[in-house]
């Protein structure tokens, strides 16, 4: 097993899935780049600066015992806030096997979305990765597109596209033999 | 009761209290709803995927209901 860019690329995780079938190898696990998280880790340090402001601003309308207990609620808040963030990064991942590819997310914790496509199905892969930022720290997002009734798969912002793709790709002429 | 008697009634400390303790309460109660949200949901995921962090995962979610009964108690009886 090969951990890279934070748990975000994983080589040969040690993981079980649902919808796991006996044999099946799995080759690759992908989340979302941690550069894409900034947004709510940034959110996190500037609540925890505002709590300190309120505490200043506050201290003298509260007793002591009320002054404690709010700040039990701010931190509490502000945690959970931290940790249901956490969840949804860690949870919503991309799984390639030598068999299908897995999209599983959940959005807002509370909805769940397993999408899987066989690999004999893929008909297209496109990757999308444009900007400062997506070319500096290499993530961007692939497409895949199958035959069929069976549902396109989109692995987003996750690092090093190109690389991903080109696993996929060796995946699909292995079993194409062509 | 007159209708000034009335106003000072919300004017002195022990309303502000009573109103202080109420919101806290119930507060307290959806966040401990949601943390027993979260942690069943938890389990749900767990089952779609499994890996090795997993169980320290499942110990954030008890130590979240944890700090929900905490914040209910002090709700109660600290303020």
């Amino acid at each position: 097993m090969e951990n890279k860019v934070f748990f975000s690329y994983c080589l040969y995780p040690e993981i079980k899935f649902e919808t796991y079938e006996p044999g099946e190898k799995i080759i690759l696990l992908l989340r979302a780049h941690p550069f894409t998280q900034l947004s709510w880790i940034l959110y996190s340090v500037f609540s925890l600066i505002l709590i300190f402001v309120v505490n200043i601003i506050i201290s003298s309308f509260f007793a002591i015992s009320q002054l404690f207990l709010l700040n039990c609620f701010m931190a509490v808040f502000l945690l959970s806030f931290i940790w249901f963030n956490l969840l949804n990064w860690y949870f919503n991942v991309g799984i390639v096997t030598n068999r299908r590819v897995i999209d599983i997310d959940f959005y807002a914790v509370l909805y769940r979305e397993i999408t899987v496509a066989r690999l004999d199905k893929i008909q297209d892969i496109t990757v999308k990765s444009g900007g400062y930022f997506e070319a500096f720290f290499n993530y961007g997002t692939i497409f895949i597109q199958t035959a069929g009734t069976e549902a396109n798969i989109e692995f987003a912002d996750i690092p090093r596209p190109a690389e991903v793709v080109q696993m996929i790709e060796k995946l699909l002429t292995k079993r194409h033999g062509t | 009761m007159e209708l000034s008697q009335f106003f000072n009634l919300f004017n002195s400390e022990e309303a502000i209290r009573w109103c202080f303790k109420i919101i806290a309460i119930f507060l307290s109660i959806f966040y401990l709803l949601y943390s027993v949200v979260v942690k069943k949901q938890v389990a749900i995921m767990d089952k779609a995927l499994t890996d090795r962090f997993n169980q320290f995962i499942f110990l954030v979610c008890s130590l979240q209901i944890t700090a929900a009964l905490i914040l209910l108690i002090f709700s109660i009886f600290l303020v």
